[in-house]
């Protein structure tokens, strides 16, 4: 019972790696499980463990891209380790230098990692999309090339599968701490004998996944609460060991409370199927059905891990530029000054002489009629004498 | 002096009689009911014995604008506090009405021949319009306002402000025009000619600029303050002629006013107030008792009524109760109202001047009675000092208030502080008078401390000052030699001498009488004292020893031994008694001179000198044997005593005591012996010298 929960809570967290593939992997899934219906018509207890054995293909296809992530870090911890003992033995004041290098490689790997996750982003959300099984039969069979393209889809998914696997033992072989955490697990022989009885390929392809990723877990359960020890010996946290109980756990413990209730975080990352554009998803007839047939709210075959995605996607951008953190972004919006609107500050009480008619004192007064004497013209020609003293004083020049 | 007759007041300045109407009514305390306002009236006896020329003539404050309308019905006051406007109808004596306005009211303006249409510039910038009913609106220029003037030709309102625009309302158009724009940095006041039309503005700068309004810009310029001689000095009032339309009046911030003529840009006249304080306001008024127009201008002290062509001035009106803010005249009369710093407007009327206006003919009235008794000028107990003379006073600083009344070239001056300001001037004459004692004292004193010389007498002037010169030597010896009993008595005898010769009557003779005077060309006196002078300076050349002779003489006369300590007396003696000698015996002298010679000669100078002196000592020796005795005697005894003077030198030496008693004695009984024996004595001396 024990090593069931634990088998379980481990898929639940591979489901959050999933890719495309995996969706492939899902439709496979499909076709067995009319197979599968037919074995309901005959036996119960089949139709029983095709249901576990359904459930455990779909954590497999997720614990595919975690398994490539997983390949790469073992993989350079392998060769870490190796680099490391021969150094120990030949020359002790190479390692740091050689350290150093590695931590440079290990870092160039995962950046790697992380733009062929991005990429995957795009193509693994509109896979979401795809026909289902009922109408992806009728698309094969009315159109050759779409059938000749699923069946490309399938085997080139089927390969990389298998060239991850390869690569997962060659590592195994290197590493030989693996091999000695894997002889103490009982459980393995029993997944073995279940496998042994499966009569599908699909269903042997996916146990055999599970088993790797079971062979490794005690391995990385193990690693990482080292590196974590020796993190809090460094750092002096181990003084707070007192405080903060739930926080000073090993980071597999809290990675297995956090995993107790898988099924929460699984239907969350589900979507239903009017959320998604699902081609050919016209006919309500279908729908109806499916919906009938699907006991949660969200459809088992369509995942959604944006948020997971999202996370990765911050934590790089923030290790690459700092400046793109939020602080960084509020900052920068007080720096700019306020610009002022140019306004006629002299405008207001009048200041300005607005020469505008004011309605109310329109004839207010009437002209009186003009009376000017007739010398007036005269005098105010040579007012004040000006123009007179003007021409004398010009004359006097000449 | 002023005399009070039913709340009427008159006064006199050069025969123009003046009468002030001022309402004494007392002020009574806004609270009380009006009823017991009215039974107060009744106690008081000058509210019923008081005149008043328009009921409620009064503001709560002071009055600052007072204008009547061209008809001549209504006069229109502007006042604080509150700010109002009061309109009095002259024709019922009394107030019409009163408006409160919300600021200050700078200035306003009659718009039509009856207030009717009024407009006021106030302290807010504001220019308000009245109708007959009331408010009717309002506008605001940019700058505060200062002065306002109203063209009738073309219904602008233009307002003068703290800005080089002349701001123009148009109220026909209901709108501002475009201001007229002039080089002033300010304008003060604004002026229209009623004749032609001529719109003046005066500036801060002490400009007057002149529009057209048909042309709307600036036909001319002049600096109009300049010519009074005063240095930035403003424009502040102005006004054209209303006849002729040729005459231009200017008002300074100095308190001058200048008569300008339109087709000139000197000024016809200049007339100074005397105060210093700017000109408020200018008006040229024409009444019937004179041909041509006054003018009446006025200050914040004084209000003049002068002739522009003469210059010569018919009053003044000095108010005392409060500072000059405005001045109200009626057309052809000689009413004239004030709005003065204070709640009352006092009237002013001078019968001289014009006419009562007809709502107020029985002024005339009361004005006639009041002629028929005799008035004595107010001036009486006034003086009239020039500036020269209040330089002298040291008034000047009095100059501007209400102790100094200016007037023509001078001013008018309570005569009681004329005499206090006399007064205080004495003390400098009393300080000089001192002076002048002192100095008739020092100069008595400084005659009295010079000493006047004595003159000499003219007969025998040689001989006194020989004795005053003895007296001065004597009396320096005194201070010298106080210890020696020997030189005072020396001293005393000299004194009897000089005292008997000077004061005695006895001897006084001998400086009166001129058959005492002396003859130094006689025989007898060259004989003695030009030959004993001048021997004694031959025989000083020669022989350079004054001492030796004194030595010879010690010897002759004292028959005590000679020693060295006594030399100093003797030598002291003999000096006295040479002038004895010299003045008593001539034998004595003359054997005194002989010794000397001889003496000297030998023992001071070699083989060579020594012959040379014995040779001169032989010619003044046989001068006077020849002299004397004849020139058969002298011979034989010359020759003889060459050759035996050797000889008898050793002879004489061995009887030298007995001989010289011998001599002395024979030298009173016969003078040719005294000869011989001279020279033996000489001789004597010499050997004598020669042994020591």
């Amino acid at each position: 019972m024990g090593l069931s929960a634990k088998k379980s809570r481990k898929r639940g967290k591979s489901d959050s790696d999933s890719d495309d593939y995996d969706n492939m992997e899902y439709e496979e899934v499909e076709d067995d499980y009319d197979d599968d219906g037919e074995e309901e018509d005959e036996e119960e207890e089949h139709g029983e463990e095709v249901t576990d054995d359904e459930d455990g293909t779909g954590e497999n296809s997720e614990w595919k891209n975690d398994e490539m992530e997983q390949l790469e870090k073992e993989y350079r911890d392998l060769h870490h380790q190796e680099l490391d003992t021969l150094k120990n033995l030949k020359h002790h004041k190479d390692e740091d230098l050689h350290k150093g290098q590695a931590v440079k490689s290990q870092k160039a790997l995962w950046y790697k990692i992380l733009e062929l996750r991005f990429l995957l982003q795009k193509p693994f959300s509109s896979s979401n999309s795809l026909p289902q099984e009922s109408i992806k039969s009728l698309f094969c069979e009315t159109d050759e090339t779409v059938r000749v393209a699923y069946s490309d889809l399938l085997t080139s998914s089927k390969e990389t599968l298998d060239s991850i696997l390869e690569l997962q033992e060659a590592l195994f072989a290197k590493n030989p701490s693996i091999t000695q955490a894997t002889v103490g697990s009982e459980g393995l022989s029993k997944d073995l004998e279940v496998s042994e009885h499966l009569e599908d390929n699909l269903d042997q392809e996916w146990s055999q996944i599970s088993q790797m990723h079971k062979s490794i877990a005690s391995f990385r359960d193990k690693s990482i609460n080292k590196w974590q020890r020796m993190t809090q010996v460094t750092t002096g946290a181990a003084a707070i060991k007192g405080k903060f109980h739930a926080f000073n756990q090993d980071i597999s413990n809290q990675v297995a409370a956090y995993m107790r209730d898988p099924n929460r975080m699984i239907n969350q990352m589900r979507l239903r199927r009017s959320a998604v554009n699902i081609f050919g998803s016209v006919p309500e007839v279908d729908d109806k059905h499916k919906e009938a047939e699907t006991r949660t709210d969200g459809d088992p075959e369509l995942l959604d891990d944006s948020e997971f995605y999202q996370q990765l996607l911050k934590e790089f951008f923030e290790t690459v530029d700092p400046s793109s953190s939020e602080k960084a972004f509020y900052a920068l919006k007080r720096m700019q000054p306020k610009k002022r609107k140019i306004v006629d500050r002299r405008a207001s009480k009048s200041r300005k002489i607005r020469y505008n008619v004011h309605e109310k004192i329109v004839n207010f007064m009437a002209p009186l009629p003009a009376n000017i004497p007739p010398m007036a013209p005269k005098l105010f020609e040579n007012l004040f004498g000006l123009k007179t003293e003007r021409l004398s004083s010009s004359a006097a020049a000449s | 002096m002023a005399t009070r007759d039913g709340g009427m007041k008159s006064t006199s300045i050069n025969g123009v009689k003046m009468y002030t109407i001022a309402s004494q009514q007392p002020s009574l305390a806004s609270w009380l009911p009006s009823n017991k306002k009215q039974n107060s009236h009744r106690n008081v006896k000058s509210y019923t014995q008081n005149l008043q020329l328009l009921e409620d003539l009064r503001f709560a404050t002071a009055a600052t604008k007072i204008k009547a309308t061209p008809d001549g019905e209504y006069i229109i006051a502007s006042g604080i506090y509150p700010p109002q406007v009061k309109v009095y109808e002259v024709r019922e004596l009394g107030l019409k009405f009163e408006r409160h306005l919300d600021s200050e009211i700078v200035d306003f303006q009659v718009l039509t021949d009856d207030y009717s249409k009024l407009a006021f510039l106030c302290a807010d910038r504001s220019v308000y319009l009245h109708a007959k009913y009331g408010k009717h609106y309002s506008l605001r220029i940019p700058r505060m306002g200062r002065d306002i003037a109203y063209d009738c030709w073309s219904c602008d309102l233009l307002c003068a402000a703290s800005s080089p625009d002349l701001y123009r309302i148009n109220l026909e158009q209901g709108r501002f025009l475009s201001s007229l724009n002039t080089q002033s940095p300010a304008l003060n006041v604004v002026s229209r000619s009623k004749i032609h039309g001529l719109v003046a503005c005066g500036g801060e700068d002490g400009a007057v600029e002149c529009f057209d309004m048909r042309v709307r810009s600036s036909v001319g310029r002049i600096d109009a303050v300049g010519p009074s001689g005063d240095v930035d000095q403003e424009v502040t009032a102005l006004e054209f002629d209303e006849d002729g339309g040729f005459l231009l009046a200017v008002g300074s911030s100095a308190g001058k006013v200048l008569i300008y003529d339109l087709r000139s840009s000197h000024p016809v006249r200049i007339q100074d107030h005397m105060y210093g304080s700017s000109i408020l306001d200018i008006k040229w008024h024409r009444t019937l008792n004179y041909e041509q127009p006054m003018l009446i201008t006025s200050d914040n002290h004084v209000v003049r009524i002068w002739d522009p062509e003469t210059g010569e001035g018919l009053t003044s009106i000095e108010p005392t109760t409060g500072t000059i803010n405005d001045v109200c005249t009626f057309p052809g009369s000689g009413l004239i109202l004030l709005a003065l710093d204070c709640s009352q407007i006092p009237s002013y009327f001078i019968p001289s001047f014009g006419p009562a206006p007809k709502w107020c003919s029985s002024l005339e009235n009361f004005t006639e009675e009041l002629d028929m008794g005799g008035q004595t000028t107010i001036y009486d107990h006034y003086k009239f000092l020039t500036k020269e003379e209040l330089e002298r006073l040291n008034l000047t600083n009095l100059i501007g208030t209400n102790l100094l009344r200016a007037y023509m070239h001078g001013f008018f001056i309570n005569h009681a502080l004329y005499k206090k300001a006399k007064a205080l001037v004495d003390p400098f004459e009393y300080e000089a008078y001192i002076e002048q004692q002192k100095r008739e004292k020092m100069e008595a004193e400084r005659a009295s401390r010079i000493t006047v010389r004595k003159k000499l007498p003219k007969v025998n002037r040689a001989l006194a000052a020989r004795l005053l010169e003895t007296e001065e030597a004597e009396n320096e010896k005194r201070d010298g030699d106080v210890d020696d009993g020997e030189a005072k008595k020396a001293s005393k005898k000299k004194k009897g001498l000089s005292m008997q010769d000077l004061q005695d009557e006895r001897f006084k003779a001998i400086f009166t009488n001129e058959e005492f005077e002396i003859k130094d060309s006689s025989q007898e006196y060259l004989a003695l004292h030009p030959m004993g002078s001048k021997k004694q300076t031959s025989l000083l050349k020669e022989h350079f020893e004054p001492v030796m002779s004194d030595d010879d003489q010690s010897l002759s006369d004292s028959d005590a031994s000679t020693s060295s300590q006594d030399e100093p007396a003797n030598g002291m003696k003999d000096k006295s008694r040479v002038p004895r000698m010299y003045e008593i015996k001539n034998e004595q002298h003359a054997e005194a001179f002989w010794s000397q010679k001889s003496l000297a000669g030998e023992d001071s100078l070699p083989m060579g000198d020594r012959v040379a002196a014995l040779k001169d000592n032989q010619q003044p020796s046989r001068v006077p044997n020849g002299v004397k005795q004849g020139p058969g005697g002298s011979r034989e005894i010359t020759f003889s005593t060459r050759s035996s003077a050797k000889y008898k030198e050793d002879e004489e030496d061995k009887e030298v005591p007995h001989r010289k008693k011998r001599g002395v004695q024979s030298l009173g009984l016969k003078p040719q012996r005294p000869v011989f024996r001279g020279q033996g004595r000489g001789k004597r001396g010499n050997g004598r010298r020669g042994r020591r």
